[in-house]
């Protein structure tokens, strides 16, 4: 892997690090049961996208 | 505690990763997040989320010691942010439901407090009411303004004359006594009259002396002593003419006054 692609690949590990992190705060911050949901689907999207990334 | 600890971790890693290199501001709003966090209920009431929040400064200030500049710690430290506004946020919830849940068991608490006064209430009533209805049966009783007037005709209760209490009347006040002790709470005013004939002086002393012999007897059968009053009234209050026979007999009498009003003890 170059270095170039590898830079992008830990910047992009970076922002989905800090999504994760993000979404989560989401779902406790979220009151009702459709917001929670969505929240809760958001850091599933994610994690799947960090897992996909490693 | 965990305060504490992690103060420790920030003075080593200021001593050795030295005063010159300066935390990214993903670290230093970590460890402000974290002092809030840990500063509120979390400790107490979200203690997982708050250790949580723990390890991930502790994994960005590790991070921070090896690789002080680089992205790797200002994610750590980014995401330890996030847990402790997490274990924050978790802590403040928790305290809120603590708060309604204690609101809602008082208020269950004074709903059935309410549930048993108005049973209460209605046992006391039928208490009275049946007590009306024992002591209907054994004397005169009349509502008036003052309350409700039990009249025990003087002839069954004392010799002519006399102060002292026939043994027939103790049975007919011990009749009385227990149905007044069904309505324990109120206030008696135990009342002794006479007919007009001797002297009023000697009436009024007469009227004193068998208010007191009622008064005392209701007390000996277990009458709150500090609920009764004696009074004697003397010839001064007739029912029925004292020409005749039957009107002295009839004002001859003792009575016995249930105040209306639940009142505090006589003084």
């Amino acid at each position: 892997m170059g270095l170039a692609a590898r830079g992008e690949k830990e910047k992009a590990a970076s922002m989905l690090l800090r999504a994760e992190a993000d979404a989560e705060l989401a779902v406790v911050l979220s009151h009702g049961d459709a917001e929670k949901s969505e929240a809760m689907a958001a850091v599933e999207r994610v994690r799947q996208l960090r897992q996909d990334n490693q | 505690m965990k305060t504490l600890q992690f103060m420790i971790i920030v003075t080593f890693v200021a001593l050795f990763a030295g005063c010159a290199t300066v935390a990214p501001n993903e670290l230093v709003n970590a460890r402000s997040a974290y002092q809030n966090a840990s500063a509120g209920p979390a400790e107490q009431l979200a203690p997982a989320e708050l250790h949580k929040a723990h390890e991930a400064l502790v994994l960005a200030e590790q991070s921070f010691l090896k690789e002080p500049d680089s992205q790797k710690t200002k994610d750590l430290a980014y995401v330890a942010q996030r847990k402790s506004e997490q274990a924050g946020a978790l802590g403040a919830m928790a305290a809120v439901k603590a708060s309604k849940d204690k609101a809602d068991a008082d208020f269950q608490k004074q709903q059935a407090e309410i549930l048993q006064a108005k049973q209460d209430l209605r046992d006391s009533e039928k208490r009275t009411a049946d007590a009306l209805a024992e002591l209907a049966k054994i004397a005169t009783v009349k509502e008036e303004e003052r309350g409700l007037v039990v009249t025990l005709t003087g002839s069954i209760l004392f010799r002519s004359a006399k102060s002292t209490l026939l043994s027939s009347a103790q049975v007919k006040l011990d009749q009385v006594v227990n149905a007044l002790l069904a309505v324990r709470a109120r206030n008696l005013i135990v009342e002794g009259h006479t007919d007009s004939r001797g002297s009023e002086l000697y009436n009024q002393g007469l009227s004193q002396r068998r208010a007191d012999a009622v008064r005392d007897y209701l007390v000996q059968r277990g009458y709150p002593a500090d609920r009764i009053q004696a009074r004697g009234k003397g010839e001064g209050n007739p029912i029925a003419n004292n020409a005749s026979p039957e009107g002295r007999a009839n004002n001859r009498r003792v009575e016995i006054v249930i105040e209306r009003e639940l009142q505090k003890p006589n003084p």
